[in-house]
């Protein structure tokens, strides 16, 4: 009788510790950056979501991306059971990836009350970031200008810009097209879109498009070289001048084609070159930065360029090798200024900030180009520096956790030699050393 | 507590000294390269694909500690011995322990080279090695209690070596069996699984929850042995 009672408070303090412990879970993060314990911010973020909210994160099972993602992501569903996830290998089920129009892995898509949003990345800010504007509830307008010859958004093909369109509704923005010959920028944009015109806009939407960045506006340029529209009226109120031309780039292009550039370098830390390592920008031409002296609240970023052998042709139809005429490179490929000065208001102070993404190139964001390198990632860092959510959460800089240790034939010899080899070798000798010893002391002892 | 740990210390020695510790322990670090070339093989410099297979293959070597410490007594006839010598139950109980605990570790002490082979190749995160010994030192005490128990309950030590591995194996499976299901009865699948508390440690993180399992789980181990014990007395 004993013996049952002291099984049985055995196993009720047992079960009790282990609830305690589940319920109030502590932890000490050791790993690097402590990437695995959420901010305070997110932890109340997390804590805010009222109905079930599902995130389904699209990782290769290789490499360990997988294992980690289910690991973060179900210390969401700790702080909040609301939060549910499922970690899926997109080559293992083709169809729900095809579904939800997943393209590329380590892609995260959180819905929660018939809206989705799609993280560029299987890491907290993304995530966390993804789950603040599936709470905010409203969908954006993405206003593109039309009418100048412009990749439709409905277009399929690869010349068209389809893909932009369902990348920006998977982001919470519906675009729209909008027609500024005959009014004003309509006040619900969150920004406006100027993508790949062939034909110049007219002097009334120049001055719409102006007097709307110049409100706190956000607008994106997508030039096109080779054309008769001219982005410059839109870009140098913001200190930037497009040089039109080609950019060539010996060194850093997609096989020998040498105006498919491949930029590598993004000098500035602005935000829109996150987790951005290379970005395929096709047929482009140059951009300059021209800002004007007596505008102290202008900044512009150089977010890409293009190596230093290249150069921009300024006779791209007739020749393609560097001479006198044209501009010597590093070219500049994509700025982004950023204007702010304070308005004194009937309500007090406020800081009034326009922002002007220029890109020289509107072919890197069409379905031939968009899936490619950081194209897509760019894009919605572009989208979200403009519309300012790109720091909705407030984390603090993790390190990477890319630690590339490449297996080669002699690496693998020295492992197994090392670790199947010497150190079994050196027990069993140890050992027959040991048992020799032992028996050599009992004969004697004998 | 000193005689603990004579027994621990007659245990340690008995095991290192025979054919089968020194086949067990030189076998179970040349697994461990092997499994490291394997992780390798993702071309990360990340121990916790290594780290994963050991805290698996830490329960199967566990299994075969462990039968030795009382149905192998009871099979040579010295159990009889041990049980009716001036020696609290308490004390043989933590004696096992301790040596079947210590021998498991000094073998998993052998496979710190494969962590310094990757070291002096590239930059692993650190402290996910600290946390995956830590974790496995946690499960060897916890494995190891539940081996003695079952070691306990039987006279043959082949029984008591696949009966332990039949419990531990269950309890991972009972994990996989969460994966199909919903709500508390996942959560309980989850809970009772070593695999769901074995994740944390190979991440880098040290979990009151995690820890607070295997420890319990040592504990049960302990009081089933003591219950046992006294039983056979």
């Amino acid at each position: 009788m004993r013996r049952v009672i002291v099984a049985v408070v055995a196993l009720v303090v047992l079960l009790g510790a282990n609830v305690v412990a589940y319920r109030n879970d502590r932890q000490i993060d050791l790993s690097a950056g402590s990437r695995f314990t959420l901010s305070p911010e997110t932890r109340s973020l997390a804590k805010a979501v009222r109905s079930e909210l599902k995130v389904t994160a699209f990782a290769s099972p290789k490499g360990g991306v997988a294992t980690d993602a289910r690991f973060l992501l179900s210390r969401y569903h700790q702080v909040n059971r609301r939060i549910t996830f499922s970690v899926v290998d997109p080559d293992a089920h083709p169809t729900q990836a095809a579904r939800l129009g997943i393209t590329q892995y380590a892609t995260v898509v959180a819905t929660y009350q018939g809206r989705r949003v799609d993280a560029a990345d299987v890491d907290e800010l993304e995530i966390s970031t993804a789950i603040l504007r599936l709470l905010r509830g409203k969908t954006r307008n993405a206003c593109f200008v039309t009418g100048h010859g412009e990749p439709s958004l409905d277009d399929t093909s690869p010349d068209g810009m389809s893909q932009l369109a369902a990348a920006l509704r998977h982001n919470a923005y519906e675009p729209r097209a909008v027609d500024l010959t005959k009014g004003d920028v309509p006040a619900d944009c969150a920004f406006v879109a100027v993508a790949g015109p062939t034909d110049p806009l007219v002097q009334r939407e120049v001055d719409a498009i102006n007097g709307y960045a110049s409100r706190a506006g956000r607008v994106f340029v997508m030039a096109t070289p080779a054309s008769n529209a001219d982005p410059n009226p839109l870009l140098a109120p913001w200190g930037v001048r497009f040089a039109g031309g080609l950019v060539i780039d010996p060194d850093r292009s997609q096989n020998l084609d040498f105006d498919n550039v491949i930029a590598e370098s993004f000098p500035s830390a602005n935000p829109v070159t996150r987790g951005v390592s290379r970005l395929q920008l096709p047929a482009g031409g140059g951009l300059l930065v021209d800002a004007p002296k007596d505008r102290p609240g202008l900044t512009v970023s150089r977010l890409a360029e293009s190596s230093a052998r290249a150069f921009v042709e300024t006779r791209p139809d007739i020749e393609t090798t560097f001479d006198a005429l044209d501009i010597p490179g590093p070219v500049l490929l994509a700025t982004a200024s950023d204007d702010s000065h304070v308005e004194q208001q009937a309500t007090g102070e406020k800081i009034v900030r326009s922002r002007v993404i220029a890109v020289g190139d509107a072919a890197w964001a069409t379905n031939r180009y968009l899936g490619n390198l950081s194209n897509a990632r760019f894009l919605l860092n572009a989208v979200n520096w403009l519309a300012e959510e790109e720091q909705l959460v407030a984390t603090t800089s993790r390190p990477a956790n890319d630690r590339p240790l490449p297996l080669t034939p002699e690496r693998q010899r020295r492992v197994l030699i090392v670790s199947v080899g010497v150190v079994p070798s050196l027990i069993v000798a140890a050992g027959v050393a040991g048992l020799s010893l032992r028996r050599r002391r009992r004969g004697r002892g004998a | 507590m000193r005689a603990a740990l004579t027994i621990a210390r007659r245990d340690l020695a008995g095991l290192f000294l025979t054919p089968f510790g020194i086949g067990a322990s030189a076998g179970f670090v040349a697994v461990s390269g092997v499994a490291l070339v394997i992780d390798l093989r993702g071309n990360q410099a990340r121990l916790d694909g290594w780290f994963g297979p050991l805290f698996f293959l830490v329960g199967l070597l566990v299994a075969l500690l462990t039968m030795r410490a009382f149905a192998d007594e009871e099979r040579a006839g010295t159990l009889e011995l041990l049980l009716t010598a001036p020696v609290r139950p308490a004390e043989v109980v933590a004696g096992k322990l301790i040596g079947s605990a210590a021998s498991a570790l000094a073998i998993i002490a052998c496979t710190a080279v494969c962590p310094w082979l990757v070291t002096t190749m590239a930059q692993p995160d650190g402290g996910p090695i600290v946390t995956g010994y830590v974790g496995l030192v946690l499960a060897v005490v916890a494995f190891s209690a539940v081996g003695l128990a079952v070691s306990a309950a039987t006279g043959s030590p082949l029984v008591a070596a696949a009966g332990t591995a039949a419990v531990l194996l269950g309890a991972w499976s009972v994990g996989l069996l969460a994966a199909s299901l919903t709500g508390l009865p996942k959560v309980l699948c989850e809970q009772i699984a070593p695999g769901t508390h074995v994740v944390g440690f190979l991440r880098g993180t040290l979990s009151l929850d995690d820890v607070v399992y295997f420890l319990g789980m040592a504990a049960a181990g302990v009081v089933a042995t003591g219950l046992v014990l006294r039983s056979r007395r």
